[in-house]
């Protein structure tokens, strides 16, 4: 996460499209196959998902796309972020970007959640070949989404398959006439299930961890969930978790929070969870989401992915901190330090200092000796140092 | 059936003089014929129409709350066919061939319903005997959305007496009020027009066999009426899955002007028989 993420502010991101003119994006069975996509450098290489681009409640945000994929041209639909016409990405409605062009669009992140963008230029080929990606906008206060707090990690899932047919050379290198857009396109069948762009052979996926369980109080994970594919999905969470849905395509859900132990995800929608364990008598150590995947038109499951929950056991990691970190002086009516004992320097991934209503108002990627609170009112304020796989808190008072 | 067939007409008249509520009453002609597809293929297909003429459209049929709707439907096939308002009326009532049948539904609850053909389901309701009645309590400006899926080669076989294997359904044709993109867009039922700040209700049934995932550009909607799901009454989408044989009702106030697309977010259904872009696709056009 970014320094200042959470402050609202003006944001430029530079995309570029480009096309794979040979296979080069392997499969796990060892299968290449071509791919067209957005990368947020022009010498990286095609990966799908595109980059996750994150934003804060509030920015102002121009996201610049360079067109160099040589084919047909390309677009930024933002899905689910209510542009108006012109920043659609609607080839038709809007503009679309050629070879070596560039082109702007111009959203207000007016609501935190999830969202996708996508080229909308022959959707279902472009988005087919990769051309997709996750937007997620924070929340203006650090932790809270919609009235609800969250102090453990957030994690983004993105859903798609893969249908090689879709993927040929001739397929991905498409004619394209902006005056007469009728194309044929071959009916789907994907054999690979993918999630965040990967995929077993076996459907199975790769350990992920998922969320560190904090076990002598709830501590909610977030969870990004987003389907960019043409199948449904089915998330089944496992008993002993609580997922708690807080809002769906960028909005709150109305009737308060609503518990799930299996969630449809369909082409397009959005979903954030708020994940913890279910009882704090009965914690355990693990537990595994499955993914379904399944036709739309005949409810066939086509197959599974697994998402695992990992639960740390973090008193021990808690202990360790609480025994060796000092800061001093604390109260404090300015600058306070803090020292680490035998907890090494580099353990520290994040240094972040928190208002007592949750405004972020420091935040450091690496750890940070000491702080000034010159200028700040009186009052109670929360230092957090982040772990791997904990975030160690302490109170401040400044007096 | 045939015999008491010569009063009903008279007897409806007389019905509504004496009942208290409005009386709505539609004619039904259960006509069997070709609809059109988008790039020109005939395919054999069963519809319900409003006169003896055969349309693919199958009629949006309107109410207000409280009405008593009467049907007279009239079997002009060889077949016996049975008819349904799902969540209105209790059970099937049967058609046998060139019968007419008399319907009647009082004290309507507002939604939006499917009226459909239950014999042998999902064949009579798949090959094209499904639409829509609304049931209003607004006067805001309407509009009516019936999806429906297609695999061309069931419609033939189908007119044929052949059996169907449903569990290996792929559809290759998705119309909205029996047509798709572009000729949805000529369709003053389906093409939502409107201004910045009006009251804009579209109201949706899923007559198909798939789930439809439909994408909003340029506006979250928000969900007034759901029949699979009234617990999501008030949340407002972007994009909104509906179920087969369940309706939704979406209330739109638009904040700014412009032509901002609604498709099926499942983008294989934006093909006509593999030809891109003919399938589950409209606009919406906004004044300023």
């Amino acid at each position: 996460m970014l320094e200042g993420l959470y402050a609202q502010k003006r944001v430029v991101k530079q995309l570029f499209s480009k096309i794979d003119l040979e296979p080069q994006f392997e499969l796990p069975d060892g299968n290449k196959i071509a791919l067209m996509g957005y990368t947020e450098l022009l010498g990286q290489s095609i990966s799908i998902p595109g980059p996750l681009l994150e934003f804060g409640e509030g920015d102002s945000v121009t996201l610049i796309l360079n067109n160099y994929s040589q084919g047909a041209p390309h677009t930024i639909h933002l899905h689910g972020l209510d542009a108006n016409q012109a920043n659609d990405g609607v080839p038709e409605l809007s503009f679309s970007v050629k070879h070596l062009e560039q082109g702007k669009y111009e959203f207000v992140a007016k609501h935190p959640g999830t969202y996708l963008y996508h080229c909308h230029v022959v959707s279902p080929i472009h988005v087919q070949a990769g051309m997709y990606g996750v937007i997620v906008i924070h929340p203006k206060l650090y932790g809270k989404i919609y009235g609800y707090s969250y102090e453990g990690k957030e994690y983004t899932f993105l859903t798609s398959e893969i249908d090689t047919h879709w993927h040929t050379k001739e397929f991905i290198q498409h004619a394209y006439d902006s005056n007469h857009t009728e194309i044929s396109i071959p009916d789907y069948h994907p054999q690979y299930l993918m999630l965040n762009g990967k995929s077993n052979s076996d459907f199975l996926f790769d350990h992920i961890e998922v969320f560190s369980d904090y076990p002598r109080r709830h501590y909610n994970s977030l969870l990004h969930f987003a389907n960019i594919g043409n199948c449904g999905n089915r998330f089944i969470f496992p008993s002993g978790f609580l997922a708690r849905v807080v809002s769906t395509d960028g909005r709150p859900i109305p009737e308060g929070v609503d518990t799930v132990n299996i969630l449809e995800v369909m082409p397009g929608e959005r979903y954030d969870i708020l994940l913890s364990n279910e009882s704090l008598d009965n914690l355990l150590d693990s537990g595994i989401i499955l993914v379904e995947y399944f036709d739309l038109n005949n409810s066939k499951v086509l197959g599974v992915q697994k998402i695992r929950i990992v639960h740390i056991d973090l008193p021990v990691v808690e202990k360790h901190v609480k025994q060796h970190a000092r800061i001093f002086p604390n109260p404090t009516s300015d600058i306070f330090e803090i020292t680490l004992g035998k907890i090494k320097v580099d353990q520290v991934k994040k240094t972040t200092l928190i208002s007592i209503d949750g405004n972020k108002l420091k935040s450091y990627e690496s750890f940070q000796k000491s702080f000034d609170l010159t200028g700040f009112p009186d009052g109670v304020y929360i230092l957090q140092l982040h772990f791997d796989q904990t975030i160690s808190t302490h109170k401040i008072i400044k007096h | 059936m045939n015999k008491v067939k010569w009063y009903l007409p008279i007897f409806i008249v007389f019905y509504s003089i004496c009942a208290q509520s409005t009386i709505v009453h539609y004619n039904l002609f259960v006509i069997q014929d070709s609809m059109l597809t988008v790039n020109g293929e005939k395919l054999p297909y069963v519809s319900y129409n409003l006169t003896n003429h055969f349309r693919q459209e199958n009629p949006i049929l309107n109410a207000r709350v409280g009405d008593t709707l009467t049907l007279l439907i009239h079997n002009r096939t060889n077949n016996v066919h049975q008819f349904q308002i799902q969540g209105l009326s209790k059970s099937p009532i049967e058609i046998l061939p060139k019968d007419t049948a008399f319907v009647e539904v009082k004290r309507l609850l507002e939604g939006a319903f499917i009226y459909f053909d239950p014999y042998d389901f999902p064949v009579n309701s798949y090959f094209g005997l499904s639409g829509m009645l609304v049931v209003k309590n607004h006067s805001h400006k309407s509009f009516y959305w019936n999806l429906k899926d297609h695999q061309y080669a069931l419609n033939f076989q189908l007119s044929e007496g052949t059996s169907v294997d449903w569990a290996l359904y792929e559809p290759n044709l998705f119309t909205i009020n029996g047509k798709s993109n572009p000729d949805i867009n000529i369709d003053s039922d389906a093409k939502v027009i409107g201004s910045v700040g009006d009251t804009l209700v579209i109201h949706i049934t899923n007559t198909g066999l798939g789930i439809h995932s439909l994408h909003f550009h340029g506006y979250h909607v928000e969900i007034v009426y759901s029949s699979k799901f009234p617990n999501h009454v008030g949340r407002k989408k972007d994009t909104l899955p509906i179920h087969p044989m369940a309706s939704m009702i979406l209330q739109l106030i638009p904040d700014k002007p412009g032509e901002y697309p609604v498709h099926d977010h499942n983008l294989a259904a934006l093909r006509a028989n593999k030809k891109y872009p003919k399938g589950m696709f409209t606009t919406l056009s906004i004044d300023p």
